[in-house]
């Protein structure tokens, strides 16, 4: 199976995008456990569509992990669970000043559905649905200094985030394309010390993948990424705030012991247009580790192979 | 199963041991009393957008074992002593216009906050 992975973010707290695009490796009772590890580096400042020499934030950088885990309630139906953690989350002021944070993020809950299976055609569509609660570091301070809200490791946010994939699987699933798009809106963030709205999310991504030698799939991904504008404490839009983002996502992953598998991925962004003057992200890469546990082991699932004597 | 289990357990003690943090209670202390911010002083109180030009904010406050807290909804505040009385304070481009810079005092009789308005702008 496929895992498709979208990872990059300049500036925003909480756990950054980490949706699994694809249907994943689990079918009825199947358990998929994975650990991630991703790194993401920004350091380029934009206005409009084109760079810019100007500077305040030098460089910043996150070294995140998380942990999830899915499982298949039935062969359509599978929900999953994520807790992120910030080892280091981190920005370099040009004027000669640092500031790091690290704890927990966000925890994500979420469903998938397989609501439409056309075996002929070999065609499935999944919609899901994806809750995040805060329930991470969001008070980190630097001395006596609260730690502004884009270097918390928690975004302080619920955010509720609705999506759809479209697969098509070619040559008896060696050869695959998967057409997806997401909407993510977050609620107004209303504590005593903070007053803030992430503008909606929205990710559009289109991809194929090819499976070789067996245990070898390669994936490449082309994802459009809208962030609209936050707001403030007076529910004013912040000018420089949000964009329109490009990604190009090579990606590859091996599978071992037939329930073990380990992937990789780089993310590049070929396109970036920013509202006012904004850091932007340079690349990000990630490495993921997974592990497929069958609790229906006397039954054959969809996604298990036969066993060859 | 021994082996799905022993999976699951190391990869979840992997994640839960990475947030393991202690905190301490100070000693109350005889020699304080409530605290009072006697000054909150910047020496800009408009300043360009960018790292160059920043305000220095100083808050004075009395009552003893004083410790200063500093925030603001927008805005960069960097420490520039060790007691924590004075701030840097700019802002880029996501944090033009009014901006609130709380200060509180804090001791072990409670706390006392004040605020320093600084004027954010594109020259």
């Amino acid at each position: 199976m496929l895992y498709i992975q979208a990872d990059a973010q300049c500036c925003a707290a909480g756990n950054p995008i980490s949706a699994d695009g694809s249907p994943g490796g689990t079918g009825k009772n199947m358990l998929e456990v994975s650990l991630l590890y991703l790194h993401s580096y920004s350091s380029i400042y934009y206005e409009g569509h084109q760079k810019t020499d100007y500077k305040y934030i030098d460089y910043s950088y996150f070294d995140f992990s998380s942990l999830r885990v899915s499982y298949g309630i039935t062969k359509r139906l599978k929900v999953r669970a994520e807790i992120g953690y910030f080892f280091s989350k981190a920005q370099s002021f040009d004027f000669g000043y640092d500031r790091k944070a690290n704890g927990f993020g966000d925890m994500i809950l979420g469903v998938q559905y397989n609501v439409y299976q056309n075996t002929p055609l070999a065609i499935d569509i999944f919609p899901s649905f994806d809750f995040t609660l805060p329930v991470g570091k969001f008070d980190q301070m630097n001395g006596p200094v609260v730690l502004p809200i884009d270097i918390q490791p928690s975004s302080g946010s619920f955010k509720y985030n609705a999506g759809l994939l479209v697969s098509k699987r070619f040559m008896n699933g060696k050869f695959a394309t998967f057409l997806s798009g997401n909407a993510e809106f977050s609620q107004r963030i209303n504590t005593e010390r903070t007053n803030y709205k992430y503008g909606n999310l929205y990710n559009i991504s289109l991809y194929g993948s090819y499976t070789f030698l067996r245990n070898f799939t390669t994936a490449l991904q082309v994802r459009t990424m809208i962030r609209d504008r936050a707001s403030d404490n007076n529910k004013e839009k912040i000018n420089a705030t949000g964009g329109t983002y490009l990604f190009l996502t090579p990606q590859v992953r091996y599978t071992f012991f037939k329930y073990w598998s380990v992937g990789f991925l780089f993310e590049y962004p070929i396109y970036k247009y920013v509202n006012g003057k904004q850091l932007t992200n340079d690349y990000a890469f990630s490495f993921r580790f997974s592990r497929n546990i069958n609790f229906a082991k006397k039954k054959k699932t969809l996604f298990e192979e036969p066993v060859k004597r | 199963m021994k082996l799905n289990v022993i999976t699951l357990l190391l990869m979840l003690t992997v994640v839960s041991l990475a947030g393991c943090n202690k905190k301490s209670n100070p000693a109350p202390d005889a020699n304080t009393t409530f605290p009072q911010i006697i000054s909150l002083i910047a020496d800009h109180d408009s300043i360009k957008v960018g790292g160059t030009e920043p305000s220095i904010i100083t808050c004075i406050a009395s009552g003893g074992n004083i410790i200063y807290t500093w925030e603001v909804d927008l805005g960069d505040i960097f420490p520039l002593n060790e007691e924590g009385s004075q701030v840097r304070f700019t802002g880029s481009d996501c944090c033009l216009g009014e901006k609130y810079i709380k200060c509180t005092a804090a001791n072990d009789k409670g706390s006392v906050m004040d605020t320093a308005l600084i004027y954010i702008y594109i020259p």
